[in-house]
């Protein structure tokens, strides 16, 4: 069952991503809706989880939407790796941890962006758009994930623990 | 550092990351690398796509109109300015009506875009972020799509097909900072190129135009359309209009001029992509 709360939120990350933040943000800082669910989901589920969760999520809105693909992949895959580090071992209630992860994976992504814009032969003012869009929206990312994990996590705990469960009650 | 590569984990990251490396420095190469994949995830998601945009709209649209209907005095207003500009309009149209062919000639335009066949597809989705502008489109291989198509809209030039999958595309704006288009400035016939601003804030979509030869009187109005010379872009189509003259030096990686794009890419919801010119039309049939 949890498995399936996971597919619906990552469509839901999608949608958030490519429809609505591309058409409703302000002066074009947005959260990146995906990378907050990533780390939250990282959190939630453990670091293998989280790693293969944000490789396939990243491959797919790649494959989606981009037209470099295995970037976003990479960007997502060590999300969910570094939202893993703290698996159990902070209280589930702590929302700064996932919060601060996100912002700091959110910010190393715009890097990694800056950097393939410069390698296709964009240019751009790396300063202007330091402080005006990528730590901004690494700022605005962070406080989306708090908000995504606060609402992630009664749902999925819940459903998680009841997995575990029966699984347990299956090989007795 | 030593126990680092002994952690599996650790050594399973590596490899996914320098696979996922290899695959985007091969993607960015050649679009085609990545087809079969494309076309099995876009086949799947794209009536989740088309739903889930053709909803959205609606929800939008909707709530637009409520705003819109519940000012009556602001729509009195806006309804007395129309009256008086139509009013206007019936006495420039007989004027118009003659001017008409001969801004055909000059524009080329609807000549242009009239001999090609095209396909109209809706936009069903966008790139995070705005390093790249790039959406994917719901019409692909299946409609005669390919990639290096033009793709317009009702106001001008939007992009250019960058990669096909079976039933969509991906276009590549002409306001991505990657993308160059060779232009011409109507009123003067002198040939430049465009190319996307990456600039967040309040500036909004905007383009450089370059490489204008030295001595050019651009003004600030100027229509800038495409040149047809890349072989890409049908000649004539509207690309934007300059909005500042910008031009410093003698330089040409200097900027010539600020130039709006025509298109409104915020808004951006069905777009055409000209599949066939003429002269192809006419050896295929």
């Amino acid at each position: 069952m949890y498995r399936i709360s996971v597919a619906i939120s990552i469509l839901f990350g999608i949608y958030l991503d490519s429809f609505l933040f591309a058409r409703f943000n302000i002066l074009d800082i947005r959260p990146d809706a995906m990378m907050a669910l990533m780390v939250s989901l990282g959190v939630l589920l453990g670091q293998r989880e989280g790693l293969f969760i944000g490789l396939l999520s990243g491959l797919l809105t790649d494959l989606l939407y981009s037209r470099i693909i295995g970037l976003g992949a990479i960007a997502y895959m060590l999300a969910g790796a570094a939202g893993g580090i703290f698996y159990k071992k902070f209280y589930a209630d702590n929302i700064v941890i996932p919060a601060v992860t996100a912002a700091l994976c959110s910010f190393a992504k715009e890097h990694l962006m800056a950097l393939s814009v410069l390698l296709l032969g964009g240019r751009f003012r790396f300063f202007e758009m330091f402080f005006t869009y990528m730590l901004p929206c690494a700022l605005v990312t962070g406080a989306f994930c708090a908000l995504i994990h606060l609402a992630l996590k009664p749902v999925l705990q819940r459903q998680i623990r009841k997995h575990y469960e029966r699984n347990a009650g299956g090989i007795r | 550092m030593g126990k680092l590569f002994k952690n599996k984990f650790v050594i399973l990251l590596l490899v996914i990351i320098l696979i996922l490396a290899a695959l985007a420095f091969i993607t960015t190469r050649n679009e085609a690398a990545a087809t079969w994949a494309e076309d099995i995830v876009n086949t799947i998601a794209q009536p989740i796509q088309r739903f889930s945009v053709n909803a959205s709209n609606s929800v939008i649209d909707f709530f637009e109109q409520v705003f819109k209907t519940t000012d009556a005095d602001l729509e009195n207003e806006q309804l007395r300015v129309r009256i008086a500009q139509y009013e206007i309009m019936e006495d420039e149209l007989t004027n118009l009506r003659a001017e008409n062919e001969r801004l055909r000639e000059l524009l080329n335009y609807t000549d242009t875009v009239e001999g090609y066949s095209f396909v109209t597809a809706p936009v069903i989705g966008r790139s995070q972020g705005i390093w790249f502008n790039e959406f994917s489109v719901g019409a692909g291989r299946n409609q005669g799509v390919a990639e290096n198509m033009a793709v317009i809209n009702g106001s001008g030039l939007v992009g250019m097909v960058t990669s096909v999958s079976a039933n969509s595309c991906k276009v590549t704006g002409i306001i991505d900072s990657t993308s160059d288009v060779s232009v011409i400035v109507e009123r003067t016939r002198d040939y430049g190129f465009v190319r996307g601003i990456l600039e967040a804030g309040s500036s909004g979509d905007m383009m450089e135009l370059y490489y204008l030869p030295t001595g050019n009187d651009l003004v600030p109005g100027d229509i800038i359309v495409t040149s047809g010379i890349d072989g890409i872009f049908p000649r004539g189509i509207t690309v934007g209009s300059v909005v500042e003259v910008s031009r410093t030096s003698e330089d040409a990686e200097d900027r010539d001029a600020l130039v709006q794009p025509a298109v409104d890419f915020l808004r951006l919801e069905e777009v055409m992509i000209l599949t066939a010119a003429p002269a192809e039309e006419e050896a295929e049939g």
